[in-house]
């Protein structure tokens, strides 16, 4: 009765395997009754390189994340990367960290005064960086120019450390460590840095209902009368895209310092809308005290020049020319974008 | 047999035109009055008698289909981008087992008709970034065609967008005109050609100033691109 049950085909090559392996314990041991010689020689059995997976879902309605084939997102990866984010060792001088301008409870970005720093949020998505377009490629590319340019890591002090020497073993099996394990490191935390748990996508989720105001907000947001889903769509809400808004008759140069192109004049990365309520001031110069001032410059504020993009259709009488009521709507929308939760993520937080 | 005798003596099989994949390239071409069309550049009159200069051509084309006469069509799996600013999406190429033979003619889809309009389905920029906001039906614009026009000596912007409105299909089905060709050293090349005028007459002469800048949320304006684009694609296939 039990016979067929065990001997099932899968369980035939199990058993067929457990026979192959009590032959070969006989045959060690039978060799070793037989030679009777000195003990082998053997050399300490080093710990094999494992690393644990992170298992990084794609929030629905997001695009696929890209995520670098020689970089895979792992737990002691990003545990590595958090640490480097918020610790000073990464400057040459000790005097910054990325966390001093990439405040957490200021949805990783902050303002330094000459101008806005970006917010660091659902940069896995992103190949388009800084304000003027200037860097693009992957998260690991960027990191290296953070670490090796920006920061200017000393990675001398890294390798002293034996804490960082454990860790980047664990995490990237290396015993010297390098730029590259360092930008990769960071890059894997910031692959985490997701934010898709707002009113709004709760609201996508079917979870919580907007206000009356907060919809017809959306409805502007998302149609033509606004017209701001054009380069703030989609689950991202940025295309991550240099455009000119029409911010100024005689624009800076924005992407135009990168390609030498005049039709790049004026022209700024489009930076997402998640957590918008939280990043005053706005715009890459911070021109703009509150999203009210934000709204009234799309409305009637906006520049009709030659290097103006044309979505920025009505930029011949101003802006869209919103009513006080749709202003009102639309920044009510706005503010269902903010993520209380990201700002409050004890995985993002200072490990120290 | 004659397979089994052929096995006996190699083992590799031989290739025959029926199992040799089929390279299929079309190259898209974009024209105004005949001419390439130059970017940026208050030249063009349209059928209106409308000033306009144009920037920005992104349109997808699908379900590209090969006619046969009394054999199944050949249908290409493929939604195809094409960017003007991005020449190598100017660039089709699509390799597979495509019968030899004779064929009537080409036809596609300009667009995507409903059933293959999902939103979600790009996951990358640039197709990514041609979504239709849900609100407005979802899916992805057919196409992002964008300029600037001439009102009364104002330049305004138009944005020429085509999609699927509250879900209608607008999509438009497009016979190339004299395409029958015969699939020879498994090669087929089309040309195709887009010009750009045509989008704006035939049967109805596009008023810039009538259907404004922004009309994504005017069914006229789909209904009247739908019909107009018709006659948009030429072509060359052999």
């Amino acid at each position: 009765m039990y016979l067929p049950v065990l001997l099932t085909k899968k369980n035939w090559r199990t058993f067929m395997k457990s026979i192959a392996l009590l032959i070969g314990i006989g045959f060690v041991t039978l060799s070793g009754c037989t030679n009777k010689g000195p003990e082998p020689i053997t050399n300490p059995v080093e710990k094999p390189y494992v690393t644990t997976p992170y298992n990084l879902e794609n929030p629905v309605g997001f695009p696929d994340r890209k995520i670098a084939e020689d970089n895979p997102t792992t737990l002691e990866g990003v545990s590595l990367g958090r640490m480097l984010y918020y610790d000073h060792i990464m400057d040459k001088d000790s005097s910054r960290a990325c966390a001093s301008c990439h405040i957490q409870s200021q949805a990783f970005q902050t303002d330094n005064g000459s101008s806005q720093v970006l917010e660091h949020v659902n940069l896995s998505w992103s190949t388009n960086f800084m304000w003027n377009g200037s860097f693009q490629g992957t998260l690991e590319d960027v990191m290296t120019f953070e670490v090796e340019e920006f920061l200017k890591t000393d990675l001398t002090r890294l390798n002293n450390s034996e804490k960082y020497r454990d860790l980047f073993k664990k995490a990237f099996n290396v015993d010297v460590i390098t730029s590259k394990e360092a930008a990769y490191a960071l890059a894997q935390f910031e692959r985490i840095l997701t934010s898709s748990n707002s009113r709004f996508d709760k609201f996508l989720r079917g979870e919580v209902i907007l206000t009356p105001q907060e919809l017809t907000g959306f409805d502007l947001f998302n149609t033509e009368k606004a017209d701001c889903f054009h380069c703030h769509g989609t689950a991202l809400f940025t295309d991550n895209t240099p455009r000119n808004n029409g911010l100024d008759l005689n624009p800076a140069d924005g992407y135009m310092a990168v390609t030498g192109n005049p039709k790049d004049l004026g022209r700024f990365k489009t930076p997402t809308l998640r957590n918008i309520e939280l990043t005053a001031p706005y715009m890459h110069d911070g021109r703009f005290a509150t999203l009210e001032d934000v709204v009234d410059f799309y409305s009637t504020g906006v520049h009709n020049t030659a290097t103006v993009d044309p979505l920025m259709v009505y930029a011949y009488q101003g802006g869209v020319q919103l009513s006080t009521d749709e202003k009102a709507a639309l920044i009510a929308f706005l503010k269902t974008l903010t993520d209380t939760s990201y700002l409050a993520n004890p995985e993002l937080s200072n490990p120290f | 047999m004659t397979f089994g005798f052929s096995s006996c003596k190699n083992d590799t099989p031989q290739p025959t035109v029926e199992n040799t994949p089929t390279v299929v390239n079309i190259n898209f071409h974009h024209f105004v009055d005949g001419a390439p069309v130059e970017i940026d550049t208050m030249k063009y009159i349209n059928a209106h008698g409308d000033t306009f200069s144009m920037r920005t051509i992104k349109y997808f084309i699908t379900r590209v289909t090969f006619h046969r006469d009394g054999k199944s069509d050949v249908v290409l799996p493929d939604m195809h981008y094409v960017e003007h600013a991005i020449p190598t999406t100017e660039a089709y190429q699509f390799e597979n087992k495509i019968p030899s033979g004779t064929y009537t003619g080409v036809s596609f889809t300009y667009g995507f008709v409903n059933a293959d309009n999902k939103s979600n389905m790009f996951t990358s920029p640039p197709e990514f970034q041609m979504f239709w906001p849900e609100n407005m039906g979802g899916g992805y614009h057919y196409q992002k065609i964008e300029g600037q026009y001439l009102d009364n000596g104002v330049k305004k912007f138009f944005n020429f967008h085509a999609g699927s409105l509250d879900k209608t299909d607008y999509s438009i089905a497009i016979d190339l005109p004299n395409s029958g060709f015969e699939v020879v050293n498994n090669q087929v090349q089309i040309d195709l050609d887009m010009e750009i005028q045509n989008w704006f007459k035939n049967p109805v002469d596009w008023d810039f100033a009538y259907f404004g800048a922004a009309i994504m949320g005017n069914a006229e304006a789909q209904a009247t691109i739908q019909k107009n684009g018709k006659d948009v694609f030429t072509g060359t296939v052999n």
